[in-house]
């Protein structure tokens, strides 16, 4: 059974002449342990997709389920309690809560489960270990570099022990380093057996994908099953079709650096406490 | 353990934001201290007011008019003018009558203004000399007319009219006019412990001369105010009061004009205005707690609004509504309960300061303080909830957008 199954699902915005249809019957089905990577340009309807999967937003049309469960029409209660217990958020500004440390921006999605403090921050302890963040914990995310506040926003999105973990854009603010930290440790979590969709511009980032699906205004136009360390075909295509600096390689961030690594020795992210301009290589 | 939890992210977010959090507790504050302080002074003038009816004489009966005897400021409404003379002479010769009774005196008040080396105004009271006996007043310098001096313009003094009205400190033998007529300071009277803001007839602040005077002073003729008669023996106040009342009401053809107050009476009537004070007052601190209670609703509104992305947040994290309402009214809650607290550390220290002080001597009364804590604490609920349940039903999508 797959663990997530949506079913011509639709999702509009607004009503009238500014009807904008995000989503236009998507039909997709992902298994537990893929790797998926989502792409398209924006505005193709990927992060609604993302929010439609991560009960953050309702599905106008069509069903979603949900390791089994009809989870399209959810209470708000309910569908909180589903994100709080099943999935695992990762979003492109992190989204950490300025006030709160390290440790307890991890601890939050725990706080509102009956767990105890102590036992709530021993858990975001050793999650942070996980992603290398150990020394950091009573950091405020001020204090830390853009990677490794994502970093901590992993140890946030996996500390309830989720079955899906969605990441939409999490190396969009990131320069390459960060992004080859954050990509590493997600593959890492893949390599244990979690299930990952995430959302990137960077075709690039497909060598870490198991599977790519593509959109365009709202549809999926490709699902391609790709080898872990090779671009997509499609998104290859696409890679060299354009100019290989252009700008919006740039902007993307990471192409040139991508490059240097899939083959050869790669360090392991966690012992790299390096900041955003650690981003120079020894 | 939740609502521990909650406790204390409020008490972070209150930290991080001192000066709004101190306005807003403001309103709640100054409420609770206010209350709580009112309320105080207000015991504190209720004991002295038991204290001082303990110590003077148990055995006199004051005997009003019924219209004044409602409150205790019954020379303000004379003066103030609309007053008819109830009591008459008739009325001073019945008391005198009376079993029991060893002695009585009217009090009549024969003006309002009087010019010494500066001008006063104080009540004028015309007395029989047997005054002091009755009431137990000493004289501090030179003595009370006698009776035998009714012919001569003599005045007596309450101490506090005597600094009032002369530099000397002992104007013995200065002269004083009264309504154009002169009298001579016979003597000054010891001051009197009167409780204060009891509204009660002071006698530190009266000139009393004698009643034959009277007729000098005011053409008109001085009006009875109130009698007083001494008892022989304390035990026989109640009966003879009764006694007295019904001897009274039978000359007035049976109407109930007149009121015959014991002691005890005379000072629960007392603390009647203070109680109209004391329930002005709370009014008052009641429109302060809900105005402050709107200003909590207020920031909470604001908080609200710019924490929304925080809101959205935690909502992606996985907080229920419920939560995310439980959060917002915590802190609501801490805000006028941090409020009420530092509301009633004010008021202990006012108190202290005005025991200090000032003549007032309040007594800090707890359950004043505890009400008016517990009232800053429902409102807090109840204004904390219009924001909390905004922040709550704020859905999770837009709330993650907002910046």
């Amino acid at each position: 059974m797959a663990l997530i199954e949506l079913k011509d699902v639709s999702k509009l915005y607004g009503f009238g002449d500014a009807t904008t249809l995000a989503l236009d019957e998507v039909s997709v089905s992902i298994e537990k342990g893929e790797f998926i990577a989502i792409m398209g340009a924006s505005g193709c309807g990927k992060s609604t997709l993302m929010n439609v999967m991560g009960l953050l937003d309702r599905p106008t049309n069509g069903t979603y389920t949900l390791s089994g469960k009809r989870v399209d029409r959810l209470r708000p209660t309910r569908a909180a309690k589903l994100r709080r217990d099943t999935l695992g958020f990762i979003f492109q500004n992190f989204n950490l809560l300025p006030k709160l440390t390290v440790i307890e921006n991890v601890a939050l999605p725990l706080s509102y489960t009956n767990m105890s403090t102590t036992r709530r921050l021993k858990t975001a302890s050793s999650m942070l270990e996980r992603v290398g963040m150990q020394s950091r914990e009573y950091f405020l995310p001020s204090q830390l570099s853009g990677g490794q506040i994502q970093c901590a926003a992993i140890a946030r999105a996996l500390v309830n022990n989720p079955s899906v973990v969605l990441a939409d854009e999490p190396t969009g603010n990131l320069d390459s380093a960060g992004s080859r930290l954050i990509m590493e440790l997600l593959s890492e979590l893949h390599k244990v057996g979690n299930t990952i969709i995430f959302v990137t511009h960077n075709p690039e980032l497909t060598r870490y994908a198991t599977r790519v699906i593509y959109m365009h205004d709202g549809q999926i136009i490709q699902d391609e099953q790709t080898e872990i360390g090779q671009v997509a075909k499609t998104a290859k295509a696409q890679l060299y079709s354009r100019g290989r600096l252009s700008e919006e390689d740039d902007m993307a961030g990471v192409s040139t650096l991508m490059k240097a690594f899939p083959t050869a020795e790669q360090p392991k992210p966690v012992a790299k406490k390096r900041g955003r301009r650690g981003g120079k290589k020894k | 353990m939740r609502a521990l939890g909650n406790v204390t992210a409020a008490l972070k977010i209150m930290r991080s934001s001192r000066t709004r959090s101190l306005f807003t507790m403001l309103g709640v504050i100054i409420a609770v201290a206010a209350v709580t302080t009112v309320v105080s002074i207000g015991d504190g003038v209720k004991q002295s007011i038991l204290l001082q009816a303990n110590k003077s004489a148990k055995n006199v009966l004051t005997i009003r008019p019924a219209s004044l005897s409602d409150t205790s400021d019954g020379l303000n409404k004379i003066n103030g003018g609309g007053s008819i003379g109830v009591l008459t002479a008739e009325d001073l010769k019945t008391v005198a009558k009376q079993p029991h009774v060893t002695s009585a005196v009217s009090l009549s008040v024969a003006g309002n203004t009087a010019q010494g080396d500066y001008e006063y105004k104080g009540p004028v009271v015309s007395v029989d000399g047997d005054l002091p006996a009755v009431v137990n007043y000493s004289v501090a310098y030179g003595a009370f007319f006698a009776d035998t001096d009714a012919a001569n313009n003599v005045a007596v003094l309450g101490a506090k009219a005597a600094s009032a009205l002369y530099n000397a400190n002992v104007p013995l033998g200065h002269s004083l006019t009264i309504n154009g007529q002169e009298f001579i300071i016979g003597g000054i009277l010891n001051s009197v412990p009167v409780a204060p803001l009891s509204g009660g007839f002071d006698a530190n602040n009266t000139i009393f001369i004698p009643k034959s005077a009277a007729a000098s002073v005011a053409p008109a003729g001085a009006v009875i105010y109130q009698i007083l008669a001494k008892i022989d023996d304390a035990k026989n106040v109640e009966s003879t009061a009764k006694k007295m009342q019904s001897n009274l009401s039978k000359e007035h053809g049976g109407q109930e004009m007149i009121k015959v107050l014991t002691p005890s009476e005379l000072a629960t009537k007392q603390t009647v205005t203070l109680g109209l004070l004391a329930k002005l007052t709370v009014a008052a601190a009641a429109i302060t707690l809900l105005v402050s209670g709107i200003g909590i609703m207020n920031v909470m509104l604001v908080s609200v609004s710019e924490r929304m992305h925080e809101i959205g947040i935690r909502k992606a994290v996985g907080a229920t509504n419920r939560q995310i309402l439980g959060q917002f009214i915590t802190e609501a809650v801490m805000l006028s309960v941090i409020g009420s607290i530092l509301g009633v550390i004010l008021a202990a220290f006012g108190c202290f300061l005005l025991g200090v002080f000032s003549d007032l001597h309040p007594h800090f009364n707890w359950a004043a303080a505890g009400l008016s804590c517990l009232a800053a604490c429902g409102l807090g609920i109840l204004f904390g909830v219009i924001p909390a349940a905004r922040a709550a039903r704020k859905d999770p999508i837009s709330a993650l957008r907002s910046q």
